[in-house]
């Protein structure tokens, strides 16, 4: 049977009907001439058994009386049967009602945005610029203009040499690619010169020729490491790599207050969560949180089958900590001044540095510490060569 | 002469009056169409009679089932023995 048959009798709903009486077989051919349509006509044990459409019920009460017969529904099947069932059920209707509201909803915004940068710096960046240019999550579709938000990222970022913007669901994907990875891409050979003066240390290359050797001399702008390499009198232009170590004088200064605040951290700590569907935050906690604390925040976005969904947990981690005011003297000041340069210079990857002189001054409100210090760190900065391609 | 051709030829042969009268197709032994009747007079699993306009078709079987019922066509099925015309100029 045609598959649009079957189809169309379950949407309208089905009747089996019994018939007794004299008179069955008038009774079909009134149904047939008042175009009544009716299928699977049998005869069991005196009785004829008929389906018809759910609609046509009330054309028999007619029918039924003109041809004298008896007629009973033995079995109802199809759509509208399985809708009369659960006709009270108000849970399941407002439970749909619900459902394809939410999927209109959540299907006509971007929830997430995605940004594949060359670094995550420059990812942050972007995704921060975007939140200024009015792109954020929970946004409409139609009132993004992906076209022009590309022009305004690529004028609003200096460094950014090509973007592009996809919209693939509800998941804004911007692609980003700033200048120096460009021009990496474009021309990856390169000489290591000298960033700073300083006297070699160590020598560490992985790629290219040396040109300095340990104890050397070096100032700012100097080749350290040779990209072209000579084989069998040929020249050819390679990238660079390597690390070249100096030692570098450095004038570092800091000023330490004659008073400051501590905190000595507790060991009592809590934990408080919100969840946000679709924008909304929803807090999971009653209450303020009294006395004296820092807190960590941290979100853990839910995924489905690889894909992040717009529902994330944030945590926000109290810890307490208990206010000490310290007063500083002299010693503590040279201490704590030499903690500070240790921090700067880990921040500077230096792998080693030693302390010249250093000279405290005594001020109103703090100590001003200033240390003379030759520090060990890479200076060996990557200098591309300039080659039209179009000349090769 | 081609099969095509003699039906053609057959169907030119007939009359107006014995292309409107009823038409009746038989498929194997399994089922019938009869088109242009005017509806049932018995229906049971061992006969079926069909109301034409001047006279009456007769269906002996076994297991007969009347698949679809339209205004003037019908459709039978089952294991058809014989078929038998009552009335003349049908």
């Amino acid at each position: 049977m045609n598959v649009f048959i079957i189809l169309y009798r379950y949407f309208l709903g089905t009747l089996k009907i019994k018939i007794s009486g004299d008179f069955a077989e008038r009774f079909f051919n009134v149904l047939a001439a008042d175009r009544i349509r009716f299928w699977n006509i049998e005869k069991k044990n005196d009785y004829f058994y008929v389906c018809i459409l759910k609609k046509d019920i009330l054309k028999l009460k007619h029918i039924r009386r003109r041809t004298n017969v008896q007629l009973n529904i033995v079995n109802k099947s199809g759509f509208p049967v399985i809708l009369h069932k659960y006709k009270k059920r108000y849970g399941i209707i407002i439970g749909a009602v619900l459902f394809f509201a939410l999927l209109s909803l959540a299907s006509s915004r971007i929830w997430i945005v995605k940004v594949n940068g060359s670094t995550p710096e420059l990812s942050q960046r972007v995704v921060n610029e975007l939140s200024q240019l009015g792109v954020y999550k929970g946004i409409k579709k139609q009132n993004l203009d992906t076209d022009l938000l590309k022009q305004k990222l690529l004028l609003s970022q200096d460094n950014l040499s090509w973007s592009s913007l996809n919209i693939q669901g509800s998941v804004l994907e911007v692609n980003v690619v700033d200048f120096e990875n460009s021009k990496a891409a474009e021309n990856t050979a390169c000489n290591l010169i000298a960033e700073t003066d300083g006297i070699i240390v160590k020598i560490s290359v992985n790629t290219g020729r040396s040109e300095v050797k340990v104890g050397q001399t070096v100032k700012k702008g100097q080749l350290l490491v040779s990209g072209i390499k000579t084989e069998k009198g040929v020249n050819s232009f390679i990238p660079s790599e390597g690390q070249i170590y100096a030692s570098v004088p450095y004038n570092f200064s800091v000023n330490i207050p004659k008073s400051y605040i501590k905190k000595n951290y507790l060991s009592e700590s809590k934990n408080r969560y919100a969840v946000e569907i679709m924008s909304l935050k929803i807090p999971l906690f009653i209450g303020d949180v009294k006395g004296s604390f820092d807190t960590e925040y941290s979100e853990n976005v839910l995924t489905a089958f690889g894909n992040s969904i717009p529902i994330s947990l944030h945590k926000q981690k109290i810890n307490y900590y208990q206010e000490e005011i310290v007063i500083v003297n002299y010693s503590n000041a040279l201490e704590l001044a030499k903690n500070e340069l240790s921090t700067v210079l880990e921040k500077e990857k230096a792998i080693d540095y030693e302390i010249i002189s250093s000279n405290v001054e005594d001020n109103k409100e703090s100590y001003c510490v200033e240390f003379s210090i030759r520090k060990t760190v890479d200076i060996a900065k990557k200098d591309f060569f300039k080659i039209n391609s179009e000349n090769w | 002469m081609s099969k095509t051709n003699k039906f053609g030829n057959v169907l030119a042969e007939c009359s107006i009056e014995e292309i409107n009268g009823p038409n009746i197709q038989i498929f194997s032994n399994k089922k019938i169409i009869v088109e242009g009747c005017y509806g049932l007079n018995e229906y049971s699993s061992d006969i079926v009679r069909i109301n034409l306009p001047k006279g009456e078709f007769i269906i002996l079987g076994r297991d007969l089932e009347i698949k679809n019922m339209e205004d003037k066509s019908v459709i039978v099925c089952g294991v058809l023995c014989s078929f038998e015309f009552s009335g003349e100029n049908i």
